[in-house]
């Protein structure tokens, strides 16, 4: 009987035992990993812009300097924003302290002979792709433009609606 | 014969062969047992618990936004999608423990697997019932303030 | 056939590949099933256009009162009556909010079914119907009627 090359075999017996053992160790206890979409990051900024443009709106004239009506009205219609020229300083003030780490840009759309005009009124730079915009409606009569020195030009029997839309996006 | 009988030649190779071929035929019958949890059926729970409870926290989602914009007199309706087979599977949702458990079920048809996530207990308000089978075409959630204010869904 | 038996040679190969055809296994069939997590939950919460509907309801009530407002103040020096400008401000409202929803790819409708008014000095106001629908593909909304009270 041939007894050469007992210890080679039992090194290969112990060999692939070892390795099965690891891999069905390493099998068991892996900790699998199941990537997640950054749409949540979106939700959240959704609800953080819809919330500042309703305090803006709702707030009473007498706790905050400019709320929203005030702002809008008091906009000079002629003018339109472009990088480094705002044209509502109010407004970009207090959605600076109220975003204070999202870049947004404002825009004022209404409707002149039946079609919908819009205009840029704060222009902080392109929104990316993740951008999320937020709308608000602001209706306006004349006697408030008047009370607050605006220059829309609104017939005493009707109201002028201006849509205020603000586009959010994360640096 | 007596010669063919003597002859040793290719013990080795035999023994070896046998050896190695008994010991895998154990390995394989070792492996065979564990592998079909190991390899399959734990992934598909792990995929199936994070898909459900998706799902579950759409539901919970949407019913909580439409229970705050619903109207005093009026009707709102509103279309989702959700995929047709999470794991390779068909389940369903279920809402009808939602009144008394303030929860929302969703089960696989083919195993045992359901997550149950919560409303927040907006069905002590409003009562909500209905199923969603996910093999359906069209699902919708509808909710009609004339009808003792009754949510139904999946095809109403 | 001896020396192939005794050669040694790529026994670590063979090793390795033996591992990694079972590591393939269990990846392939976990990429077969999953799918990336948290998508639906997210995406309905972002499409479900509960602000939009909000922001009807509440704007359509706000301008009401201000048609209402005004009508009172045009109705002491002209001859038409509180329930006529009110609906005229009230379509023109309308027409103009239809326009600027329609053009983020919403369906919008606000029409006035009833108006009383108030002649009296007491408490109530003048009382208004509104019917006010929205439909953007997925959600329809409709509320009929919004009844709106304005005390002059």
């Amino acid at each position: 009987m041939n007894d050469k090359a007992q210890l080679y075999t039992l090194e290969g017996l112990m060999a692939a035992v070892l390795i099965t053992l690891t891999v069905l160790a390493v099998a068991q206890s892996s900790v699998v990993i199941i990537p997640q979409t950054d749409n949540f990051l979106e939700v959240q900024m959704k609800q953080k812009i819809n919330d500042a443009l309703v305090i803006l709106d709702v707030t009473p004239d007498t706790t905050m300097e400019y709320n929203l009506t005030e702002c809008v009205a008091s906009w000079n219609t002629s003018t339109e924003a472009s990088y480094g020229k705002d044209q509502l300083l109010a407004l970009d003030k207090q959605l600076a302290i109220m975003l204070p780490d999202l870049m947004y840009n404002v825009e004022f759309a209404y409707v002149e002979n039946s079609s919908v005009v819009v205009k840029n009124t704060v222009f902080n730079g392109a929104p990316t792709e993740n951008s999320i915009t937020a709308n608000r409606l602001v209706a306006l009569s004349n006697a408030t433009v008047n009370s607050y020195g605006g220059t829309w030009m609104i017939p005493d029997d009707e109201l002028k609606v201006i849509e205020v839309r603000l586009t959010a996006w994360h640096v | 014969m007596r010669l063919f009988f003597k002859n040793e030649k290719g013990v080795s190779s035999t023994t070896g062969y046998l050896l190695y071929s008994s010991i895998f035929i154990m390995f394989f019958v070792a492996i065979h047992f564990s592998v079909n949890d190991v390899l399959l059926e734990r992934q598909s729970d792990i995929v199936i618990e994070e898909g459900f409870s998706d799902i579950g926290n759409m539901m919970s989602t949407t019913l909580t936004d439409m229970y705050l914009v619903a109207p005093e007199n009026g009707r709102i309706d509103t279309k989702y999608m959700i995929p047709t087979t999470i794991g390779n599977e068909y389940y369903t949702i279920n809402a009808d423990v939602a009144t008394t458990d303030q929860l929302i079920e969703v089960r696989s048809h083919s195993s045992q697997r359901k997550v149950d996530v919560t409303i927040s207990g907006i069905a002590s308000t409003v009562p909500i019932n209905g199923t969603a089978l996910s093999g359906e075409m069209e699902h919708m959630i509808s909710y009609d303030s004339r009808r003792q204010l009754l949510w139904c869904w999946g095809g109403c | 056939m001896a020396r192939i038996i005794e050669n040694d040679q790529g026994q670590w190969i063979l090793l390795s590949g033996l591992v990694v055809a079972i590591a393939l296994v269990f990846l392939v069939t976990l990429m077969n099933n999953a799918t990336v997590t948290g998508y639906h939950s997210s995406n309905n919460a972002l499409e479900f256009p509960k602000d939009d509907i909000r922001d009807l309801v509440s704007q359509s009530r706000d301008a009401t009162s201000q048609a209402v407002h005004i009508a009172h103040q045009i109705n002491q020096s002209s001859n038409q009556t509180i329930p006529d400008i009110t609906t005229s401000i009230i379509e023109d409202f309308s027409r103009q909010t239809s326009l600027l929803y329609a053009s983020h790819g919403q369906t919008v409708a606000i029409s006035v079914s009833n108006i009383t008014t108030n002649n009296s000095t007491s408490a109530f106001g003048d009382i208004v119907w509104l019917n006010i629908s929205y439909n953007d593909g997925n959600t329809f909304y409709s509320s009929e009627p919004e009844i709106v009270e304005v005390s002059v």
